[in-house]
């Protein structure tokens, strides 16, 4: 497993070329790449738009995991109790038009990837996202 | 990864916006504050060429439909070309492909622009 530690969301870019990074030695396909990709924004801008974002000593782990056809995607931070798959989506009926033009990023994650969990251990948020290679 | 945004204005009511990188949470502020000094209440086509975008997330979206309201508020239309695969999906999951005109080239674009440039000025 092969993790990175961020204290603010501007540090994007360095978790940007590390997820790269790996996902190229895994041979993974360039779709799944922007994917996990879409997927990592969403999740740090979240946890430091909550939670983590008020902390002076916020932090939030990435990790990286592969079993077999599996990739995981653990994300892991020390701030308030926040699960993030209760967030309420929008509703994305109808036209661009009329309606809202936020609350998508849960969508994107929840559609990117094939199973979603949360858990709160030992003060911290944990949430585990798993993408099949099939 | 930067977001590189080049805004051309092919024709007075038309936009063509060329996007390269990322388009995420760290750089959609860029695009919202390029295409609003950019966006003219006359603006009746806003086309992007995504053909070097990488990757857009939630953030990126949240500009592109805030864009998409605004040209189709005054009845303009709203083009995207070349979108990578993954990219594409996005934009279906959020089910946003209906409002947009979508092309495969920039070429099938630049054809659609010039037709509507040669109405708007026969209509004047």
């Amino acid at each position: 497993m092969s993790f990175v530690i961020l204290h603010k969301a501007e540090q994007l870019d360095q978790t940007m070329e590390w997820l790269q990074s790996l996902l190229e030695g895994e041979r993974v396909s360039v779709t799944i790449i922007h994917d996990l990709k879409v997927v990592v924004d969403e999740l740090i801008a979240n946890t430091f738009m909550h939670g983590c974002g008020e902390q002076q000593d916020g932090w939030l782990k990435v990790s990286l995991e592969r079993r077999d056809n599996c990739l995981s995607l653990i994300f892991e931070d020390n701030g308030e109790p926040f699960d993030p798959l209760q967030q309420e989506s929008e509703e994305i009926t109808g036209s661009l038009a009329d309606r809202p033009i936020g609350g998508l990023g849960l969508l994107l994650v929840k559609s990117l990837t094939d199973v979603q969990q949360y858990h709160r251990a030992e003060d911290r948020n944990i949430l585990v996202l798993c993408k099949n290679l099939n | 990864m930067p977001l590189d945004i080049d805004i051309q204005t092919p024709s007075p009511e038309t936009l063509r916006v060329v996007l390269g990188g990322a388009l995420d949470s760290q750089t959609s502020l860029a695009l919202d504050q390029a295409l609003d000094a950019a966006v003219k209440a006359d603006c009746q086509l806003l086309a992007f060429d995504m053909g070097n975008l990488e990757y857009i997330s939630s953030a990126g979206l949240r500009v592109v439909f805030k864009n998409v309201k605004r040209i189709k508020k005054n009845g303009g239309r709203v083009g995207v070309s070349r979108m990578n695969a993954g990219v594409r999906k996005v934009f279906e999951i959020v089910q946003a492909i209906p409002d947009l005109d979508i092309f495969a080239s920039v070429e099938e674009m630049d054809d659609y622009l010039a037709v509507l440039h040669t109405r708007a000025m026969q209509n004047d």
